[in-house]
């Protein structure tokens, strides 16, 4: 394989992707420099150097930025890093489970199941306590893409079908999000507003902790079933043959991207296109071998999101956009760019060789 | 079968492919029934091709032979056992097969494809074993892929790319090989490229392979057994120079034609005239 390295002891052995890692920490800095210059800025400006000694626990000539940079800031960079990594590798999933690039969690409508429980509680229940709305978004989350599987489903479950009808639902809970804003109160709508374009502004230490297990479990998870993932982009039949529970493997691995994109909706709303664009990012840098692809995209996610979020809050200061709208900014154009681009998508059979 | 025992003497007995038996089978979709009640024996070791009009059920009865559908009724035997009762996994390690219109995603290198072929011998634990990284080697230096291994799929000609997934079959290392229409689309000597090489595995390694072959030509000269089906189910089944009359060409296909005997090998040529009186559509 691509510059691959074996570790072999015994009857164990395991297969590294040296490029795969060799990217992933390159980003993975780069979502470092990102997460700095993040907490850098604000109101109250801190020099990257201030950033950094503060962080390490040196002293800064003098000032303390102790408060501004670990209460105030740094839990709202992480939170961005990590809501980026959970949606980069749920659209690496995705896209892998449907064989189809323009696969993503906000396009087969678990973030519009997402939002569609999050505004009817913003809006029918207006005493609800704000603490109420992200396990309302997982449930919503998780509520559709039950749907879908079981509308998907006919005597067995297809990627085609999966995405075909997610594209159905997800219009479906966007126009009765869309309702609900009509007929809510103008404080409640423009709060669910911003709920939906996803932010992570004020996002506190007790945000991350809240993330972080979901990241973990089924991240790992997901890191796990990269065997099969590999094996199912050959299509079912195929991978039926090489010894895949086609269905087992592909309802597990959907189960792992809804848990994790439900997760991160439920922290920082609906922050779209970063699913879409992180695995595209990845298999460019990487190819397509899914143990390259789900890490690279997790890492690539993260950088997407702080980055978002930085410019968010230095395009047009002191006036904050939500990262949400930046990736957004970024993402519907690209969108667009591999719909054009798949003009060019050679049919796989047939044809001149 | 005497003579199937006769040529599988003749045949390599480097690998030990499993016996494949359907026992009344019966297959169907939601549409109703393609093939009822049919018995059948793959002869091990040999090479069967599976000849018959569209929609008669050819690449449905391969699909059930390789455990990719369930029967309606009867069954399918490996080794004596119950293909349905097997783990996936045991299947694969002994049932290699080449599905009609297998996907390719985008990029993925020649090396890349074949490596999936260890995935029935493979664990989380032992992920790329000594002998997984031999079997890679081997499928490719088999199928002449090696100086294309690091060429992504989508670069290839039909017969490289038909080459590259008969290269992953060889990595899963199964005696038996399954290959439903391994030769459509490909121009002749592309076929003629896939069909040699199946044939050289089989003398040289003693591979089983059944194959679903549109062109009854090929499937006269690379097979030793053939099986014939109709809309009614089996027609024949046997040695092709038995199975081959114009008799067959009316009743199965509804054409009229000559059998000539192909000089060189003395096998029957088949020379299609026009459609039989009263057939068509």
């Amino acid at each position: 394989m691509r510059q691959s390295r074996v570790l072999r002891a015994g009857r164990l052995s395991l297969r590294l992707d040296v490029r795969a890692v060799t990217v992933a920490v390159v980003l993975g800095l780069v979502g470092l420099a990102g997460i700095v210059l993040e907490v850098g800025v604000g109101e109250y400006p801190i020099s990257s150097s201030g950033v950094i000694r503060t962080l390490l626990g040196l002293p800064v000539g003098g000032k303390d930025y102790s408060f501004i940079v670990e209460v105030l800031r740094l839990p709202r960079a992480l939170v961005a890093f990590a809501v980026g990594v959970g949606l980069g590798l749920s659209g690496a999933i995705l896209q892998g489970v449907t064989r189809n690039p323009l696969a993503a969690p906000e396009i087969v409508g678990i973030d519009a199941g997402a939002g569609l429980t999050a505004v009817t509680l913003l809006i029918a229940v207006p005493s609800a306590p704000a603490s109420l709305v992200p396990p309302a978004a997982f449930v919503g989350a998780v509520v559709v893409a039950g749907t879908l599987y079981v509308l998907a489903w006919r005597g067995g479950s297809s990627p085609v079908r999966i995405v075909l009808i997610g594209v159905g639902v997800s219009a479906v809970a966007n126009a009765l999000t869309t309702i609900m804003i009509t007929y809510g109160q103008v404080e409640q709508a423009s709060e669910a507003l911003v709920w939906l374009t996803g932010s992570v502004y004020g996002r506190s230490w007790e945000d991350l902790w809240t993330l972080l297990p979901w990241l973990v479990v089924f991240g790992s998870l997901a890191l796990s079933g990269v065997r099969p993932l590999n094996v199912l982009a050959l299509g079912d039949e195929a991978a039926a043959a090489l010894g895949v529970r086609v269905e087992r493997e592909r309802g597990l691995l959907l189960l792992y991207s809804v848990a994790l994109s439900a997760a991160v909706v439920a922290t920082a709303g609906t922050v779209g296109f970063v699913g879409l664009m992180a695995p595209h990012i990845a298999r460019r840098l990487v190819g397509p071998s899914q143990g390259g692809v789900l890490p690279v995209a997790a890492v690539a996610g993260g950088v997407l999101v702080v980055f978002a979020d930085f410019v968010g809050r230095v395009a047009f200061a002191p006036l904050e956009l939500p990262c949400g709208i930046v990736t957004a900014a970024v993402g519907a154009p690209f969108f667009i760019y591999l719909l054009y681009g798949s003009r060019d998508i050679k049919p796989q059979q047939g044809g001149p060789a | 079968m005497r003579y199937l025992e006769r040529l599988a003497g003749k045949a390599g007995r480097v690998t030990k492919p499993a016996k494949l038996v359907a026992e009344r089978l019966t297959l169907g979709y939601e549409g109703g029934n393609v093939v009822e009640d049919l018995d059948l024996e793959v002869p091990a070791g040999l090479i069967t091709s599976i000849i018959g009009p569209n929609g008669c059920g050819k690449s449905t009865l391969l699909r059930a032979l390789a455990r990719l559908m369930r029967p309606r009724g009867g069954s399918v035997l490996l080794d004596g056992r119950e293909i349905h009762t097997l783990p996936t996994r045991d299947v694969a390690r002994q049932l290699g097969v080449l599905p009609q219109a297998p996907q390719v995603p985008e990029g993925l290198t020649v090396r890349e494809l074949a490596a999936q072929g260890r995935y029935p011998h493979q664990s989380w634990l032992s992920q790329w074993s000594a002998s997984d990284e031999r079997a890679v080697e081997e499928a490719l230096r088999r199928t002449g892929m090696l100086h294309l291994a690091d060429r992504p799929l989508d670069t290839l000609s039909g017969g490289q790319r038909q080459r590259a997934w008969i290269s992953m079959a060889l990595a899963q290392e199964t005696g038996t090989l399954l290959l439903d229409e391994p030769t459509t689309f490909l121009d002749m000597a592309h076929q003629i490229e896939v069909l040699q090489l199946l044939q050289e595995l089989n003398a040289r390694e003693g591979h089983t392979i059944v194959m679903v072959l549109h062109d009854l030509n090929s499937a006269v000269w690379y097979a030793h057994h053939m099986v014939v089906l109709w809309r009614e189910g089996l027609y024949a089944a046997g040695p092709p120079k038995e199975v081959m009359t114009p008799g067959l060409l009316r009743d199965v296909f509804g054409v009229e034609g000559v059998m000539l005997t192909e000089p060189r090998s003395g096998l029957p040529l088949c020379v299609p005239y026009g459609l039989a009186k009263g057939a068509g559509g």
